[in-house]
């Protein structure tokens, strides 16, 4: 009988009924978490009941106090004495629902009402005997506090009030155009203005004339004959160098099948991968730049870059060094999102390398292949936390288009393009307090080839002549996968600064 | 104490309302046997605390999810699991990558099992590497595949196939060795 499914069996049966008595404080715990869970989703209820009964409240009142004043002013309309010739100029257009201009009263004979307004719908002394279709507009009398009225229940600007500040920012041509109304209208008692030209007296400005004045100027003619040069753009080509730190990261998109979806898994995506954090490198080149038009520009260059990305949270064995060496001489695997790092080094000299921190105790097998009958033992060891650095170098050519935004003495431009990369480099290393340790490792699955596209804007000023000073925050973005599995693309961002020779 | 299948499914129903009672009940119906399973992922009875807490917490906060169809037993036993399975996926660990050895046995199952007890077996998992203990209780005891197993752990097939294999290895080993001790200790007692 082979060892399968007998040792499966032995602890499969040996443990399914197993069962130990847990420290009562878990309960505790357990119970602690679920009450204030309990009181929160409660407070929370009650925070959303109350504020929705707030905002009910609120608009309730809103409404209603807007129709109640509105109401109050109908009536007070239709109670108010009429102390003036009934004779009334219908000009209303109140079968419409909007505020448009409601003039509903002939102009006055007196200085009293040189305060009707322009646009204004009510008078102050109401005379109309005709009951408005659409609820009017507050009165003076009514003193209201509310500055802005309303009509039908909707809001007006200011302007439309009926207030005293109103009454004195009129302006005086005005004035004096009502006024010469009343006077052309004085003798003619029975005279019924027709709408349109009460509504042209009514409107029209008091524009004072200006003369304009045309005045025959000549021109200075140049008494030299002067050659104009067509604008040339000069000093169009340039070379520069530049480099940045990069901070440099990943995208992973998520595959379709994933891991274990039951109802009590909640895990998911983010939980992987927790232990990958962006990487601080490096990125620097030369480039070249034409200027083909005024404010364009086309750059190329070769730069070199290092992406890639930090694993933490590695657990080493200190084991020694018999163990785990095997006749294939790949012995570990990091799992990460780019794929997995090979690492043909053994546990203990890695472990040597770092400083000790946690550390756990675990059996750990030993294979002895030269032996007989191969007898398989196990040994304690110990463990300790490391730091990898994921690395992969390229050589970058891109292809970028620029533009002047601002062409003063500071330059501002954005660009775009795009830029492939070769791998040349494909190293891990182990981290080792400030410094990187050479290990043999490298990531399995990395095309050599990658394309990505590149958007910056940038500063440049020049410091002599034809020298110029430039930075260029500067983001890319991987166009195709960096791995061969298809999901990781990588971005990077830098700051470059550099210096550029203009001939 | 024993509770009728009935209870429990009341029990459970007047937890799906929140009721602290019922919780604790039934957390003490289960919790034993859910802390031997704890005990078996974790390194130690500190961790098997931890992830007994969080997956209990679990089990009653989502216990609106429980449908009663299928033992509820196993659903709130996946719940412990998966909580494991949480902490197992924040530690990346190297996975040894090599031959897979096999191994003869010399024993019984039925033998072994008469000598040796639960709690003697629940050791011998516990002093399994991460990686080896994992995929093993995965395998051996939950009974997930091996392609199961990869999707959980975001592992390989193979990572999981020779991880299983080494850790069968081990505890063979260590079973035979414990199996034999005792066998010898019996005789001497019988002489």
């Amino acid at each position: 009988m082979t060892i399968h499914s007998d040792i499966d069996k032995i602890f499969k049966e040996g443990l399914k009924d197993y069962s130990e008595k847990t420290p009562s404080f878990i309960w505790d715990n357990i119970d602690q978490e679920l009450n204030s869970k309990r009181n929160k989703r409660n407070r929370n209820f009650f925070y959303a009941l109350a504020a929705s009964v707030a905002l009910l409240l609120s608009f309730g009142a809103g409404y209603l106090f807007t129709n109640f004043n509105t109401s109050i002013q109908l009536a007070e309309n239709e109670s108010s004495p009429v102390n003036n010739e009934p004779k009334q100029l219908n000009i209303t257009e109140s079968n419409s629902n909007d505020y448009k201009p409601n003039i509903e009263n002939k102009p006055e004979l007196n200085n009293e009402n040189t305060s009707d307004k322009l646009i204004i719908a009510e008078p102050k002394k109401n005379i109309s005997t005709k009951k408005a279709k659409t609820p009017k507009k507050k009165t003076n009398k009514a003193h209201t506090k509310v500055k802005k009225v309303s009509s039908s229940g909707t809001l007006l600007p200011p302007i439309f009030a009926e207030n005293d500040s109103y009454e004195e920012s009129l302006t005086s041509s005005y004035k004096k155009n009502t006024s010469s109304l009343n006077e052309s209208n004085l003798n003619d008692k029975t005279n019924k203005l027709t709408n349109l030209e009460l509504k042209q007296a009514m409107f029209t400005y008091d524009i004072p004339e200006r003369d304009l004045v045309y005045e025959i100027r000549q021109l200075p003619m140049p008494t030299e004959p002067t050659t104009i040069h067509s604008p040339t753009i000069d000093k169009q080509w340039s070379i520069g160098i530049s480099g940045t730190p990069l901070l440099s990261y990943r995208h992973i998109q998520e595959r379709e099948n994933e891991a274990f979806a039951s109802s009590a898994n909640t895990s998911g995506l983010q939980q992987n991968y927790e232990n990958e954090k962006p990487l601080v490198s490096y990125s620097a080149g030369v480039n070249v730049n034409y200027q083909f038009a005024n404010r364009w520009k086309i750059q190329s260059g070769f730069y070199m870059s290092e992406t890639g990305q930090v694993i933490n949270n590695i657990d080493l064995a200190q084991a020694p060094s018999s163990i785990y060496n095997s006749s294939s001489g790949n012995d570990y695997q990091i799992i990460t999102s780019t794929g997995n790092i090979t690492i043909k080094e053994n546990s203990e000299t890695l472990y040597n390398y770092v400083n000790k921190t946690s550390n756990s105790n675990y059996y750990a097998s030993i294979n002895d292949l030269n032996r007989e009958g191969s007898e398989l033992n196990s040994i304690e060891t110990t463990t300790t936390k490391a730091e990898f650095i994921q690395t992969l170098e390229y050589y970058e050519i891109p292809v970028v288009l620029g533009y002047k935004l601002i062409d003063k003495k500071l330059d501002v431009n954005i660009s775009g393009g795009v830029s492939a990369n070769i791998l040349v480099n494909n190293s891990t290393y182990l981290q080792n307090g400030n410094e990187r340790q050479n290990i043999n490792a490298e990531v399995e699955g990395i095309k050599s080839m990658n394309y990505s596209s590149i958007l910056g804007f940038g500063f440049e000023y020049p410091i002599i002549t034809q020298l110029l000073i430039n930075l260029n925050p500067t983001f890319r973005y991987s166009i195709n996968s960096v791995n061969e599995a298809g999901n990781v693309y990588p971005y990077s961002f830098g700051i470059y600064t550099g210096l550029k020779y203009k001939f | 104490m024993s509770i009728l299948l009935k209870d429990i499914e009341l029990l459970i129903k007047a937890c799906k309302k929140n009721r602290p009672d019922a919780q604790k009940e039934l957390y003490e119906h289960l919790s034993g046997k859910m802390f031997g399973v704890c005990l078996q992922y974790a390194k130690d009875y500190t961790e098997a605390e931890d992830i007994l807490q969080d997956g209990f917490i679990k089990v009653f906060t989502k216990i609106s999810q429980y449908n009663f169809k299928g033992s509820f037993e196993g659903w709130v036993r996946r719940i412990m699991v998966n909580c494991a399975l949480e902490r197992f996926r924040k530690q990346n660990l190297l996975y040894t990558v090599s031959e897979i050895q096999d191994y003869d046995s010399k024993l019984v199952a039925d033998d072994v099992m008469a000598e040796l007890s639960s709690k003697e077996l629940l050791k011998l998992i516990q002093k399994l590497s991460p990686q080896y203990k994992t995929v093993f209780n995965l395998f051996a005891i939950e009974g997930y595949s091996h392609q199961e197993i990869s999707e959980m752990l975001k592992i390989s097939v193979g990572t999981s196939k020779s991880n299983l294999s080494r850790a069968r290895v081990i505890l063979q080993g260590k079973v035979e060795a414990l199996y034999t001790e005792k066998q010898q200790n019996v005789k001497l007692v019988v002489r």
